[in-house]
């Protein structure tokens, strides 16, 4: 079982803290030590990626740290790599005006 | 608790005794470098500006020098020009000597060409650091401190580890009575709720994001992505996806503690327990600022790995990586990669920092100062027009 951090029971993401295959089952724990979540990894994530803990629609906000840390730029499904691919930051963002 | 420091006679206390050779332009960069070759005690100061300059930019490298000059870890100065730049070596020399420093001021034009003016210079720094060397430490207390906070070239492992230890460490110093300071405005974009919620006065919560909007508006005004630079590739590859995640994570370095000041670039930290300074995310950049408020120490997370020093303080790098505490484990003081494996707790982790700065302000060298990593530049805030 691999193991994921959760940093704020808000979130919608988790942390790999340790590198993560296509279908390994992975055990997602949060700051307490305890076990939050067993998901199915979708796809490989590296060691300090994210990975989706629910299905996000495209432009919904994802959040780590209990706050927004951008929006889906397309939709993502639960075990899913969240990274530049399909997560954006909404700050500092001079292309879009 | 009590320190061992240096005492200056402007009342402030350094953790080093070492000599500053400071170049006012860069025409007298090379020169400079010879003189602080000269001497194991000295460094050099040296940056490609001091010429060309106009307005704020000019007052604020002419700032910058002098506070460098005055930075409780120096205790002599030279001042090295070349004769023709708008930074008066002079006038600079006879300020920092204001504060009962010596100070020697020399211009290359005047003295004679390189040789000359380095041989002047490191006659001098050899008669000074003969007097460096038997000044003792005396007791200080602990409120004589000004610890700086950076973070550099983050990755997962700094807003998970790293920093909450810093923020650990940064609560353990300001109960015993010291000034601590973060900076990089830039990497607090997202992290305003946190912020707020930080800072002891809604005027200092309002200073810290206007000083964020500020930035941002640099951006929206380019029309460019902010994404181009923040995060960066290598904070990317480390598995930060956009500035709120990186920001979110750096803000970690300032614990619980209430901020209770906001501060311009390079202005002198004044209140005990934590303030923000305006700084850029830029490492040099922010450690110039930081170290011009005063500090004489840096505690520096670092996810990715950097060797980087600076010449006023030392910077006690710390990381959780444990690929970088294998690979560039030289360029590594603390490993907190057991934070990362379950072994000790961020408070724990905190607990070693705070042991470790205390020993760094008593004289334990950080491996940047072991390897030679004395870095320096100076910061403009207007391009060059002339």
């Amino acid at each position: 079982m691999k193991k994921m951090l959760l940093l704020h029971p808000n979130d919608t993401v988790a942390t790999a803290m340790e590198n993560i295959m296509e279908n390994d089952a992975v055990s997602v724990f949060d700051m307490a030590g305890l076990i939050y979540q067993q998901l199915i990894a979708l796809e490989q994530i590296d060691e300090g990626h994210k990975i989706a803990l629910q299905d996000i629609e495209q432009g919904q906000l994802i959040r780590k740290y209990g706050y927004v840390i951008g929006c889906a730029s397309q939709d993502i499904l639960k075990g899913q790599s969240v990274h530049t691919h399909n997560l954006e930051s909404l700050r500092g963002r001079g292309d879009l005006q | 608790m009590n320190l061992k420091l240096f005492a200056r006679e402007n009342g402030t206390f350094g953790i080093r005794n070492r000599i500053a050779v400071l170049s006012t332009v860069a025409c007298a960069n090379h020169v400079a470098e010879l003189i602080a070759n000269s001497c194991e005690l000295a460094d050099a100061y040296t940056h490609p500006y001091g010429c060309d300059q106009l307005g704020p930019d000019l007052v604020l490298s002419f700032d910058m020098l002098y506070k460098m000059g005055i930075h409780p870890n120096v205790g002599a100065v030279v001042v090295v020009g070349l004769g023709c730049e708008e930074i008066d070596a002079k006038t600079l020399g006879e300020k920092i000597s204001e504060s009962g420093k010596p100070v020697l001021s020399l211009v290359i034009q005047e003295v004679g060409g390189t040789t000359k003016t380095k041989e002047t210079g490191a006659t001098f720094c050899k008669e000074m650091a003969a007097k460096l060397i038997c000044q003792p430490r005396v007791d200080a207390p602990f409120s004589a401190l000004t610890v700086g906070l950076e973070c550099g070239g983050s990755d997962y492992t700094s807003g998970i580890a790293s920093n909450p230890a810093i923020g650990v460490a940064c609560g353990m110093i300001i109960r015993e009575g010291a000034k601590a300071v973060f900076g990089e405005t830039t990497e607090l974009m997202g992290a305003e709720d946190i912020l707020d919620e930080l800072c002891e006065l809604p005027e200092t919560a309002e200073f810290i994001r206007n000083k964020i909007l500020k930035v941002e508006q640099i951006a929206l005004d380019m029309k460019v992505d902010l994404r181009g630079s923040q995060p960066s590739p290598g904070n990317i590859d480390g598995g930060l996806t956009t500035i709120e995640e990186k920001s979110l994570g750096g803000i970690c370095k300032a614990g619980k503690e209430p901020i209770v000041d906001g501060l311009e670039f390079g202005q002198s930290v004044t209140k005990p327990g934590l303030s923000f300074m305006d700084t850029p995310g830029n490492d040099l950049a922010a450690s110039l600022g930081i170290c011009a408020g005063g500090a004489q120490v840096i505690l520096f997370s670092t996810g990715r790995g950097t060797p980087m020093g600076f010449a006023a303080a030392p910077m006690i790098k710390i990381t959780a990586n444990q690929h970088v505490a294998t690979v560039m484990s030289e360029n590594i003081d603390v490993d907190l990669t057991s934070i990362i494996q379950g072994q000790i707790s961020v408070e724990q982790g905190g607990q070693l920092l705070f042991d470790h700065l205390i020993r760094v302000c008593q004289g334990e060298e950080v491996v940047a100062e072991k390897l030679g990593h004395r870095e320096f530049s100076l910061y403009r805030i207007s391009p060059i027009l002339t």
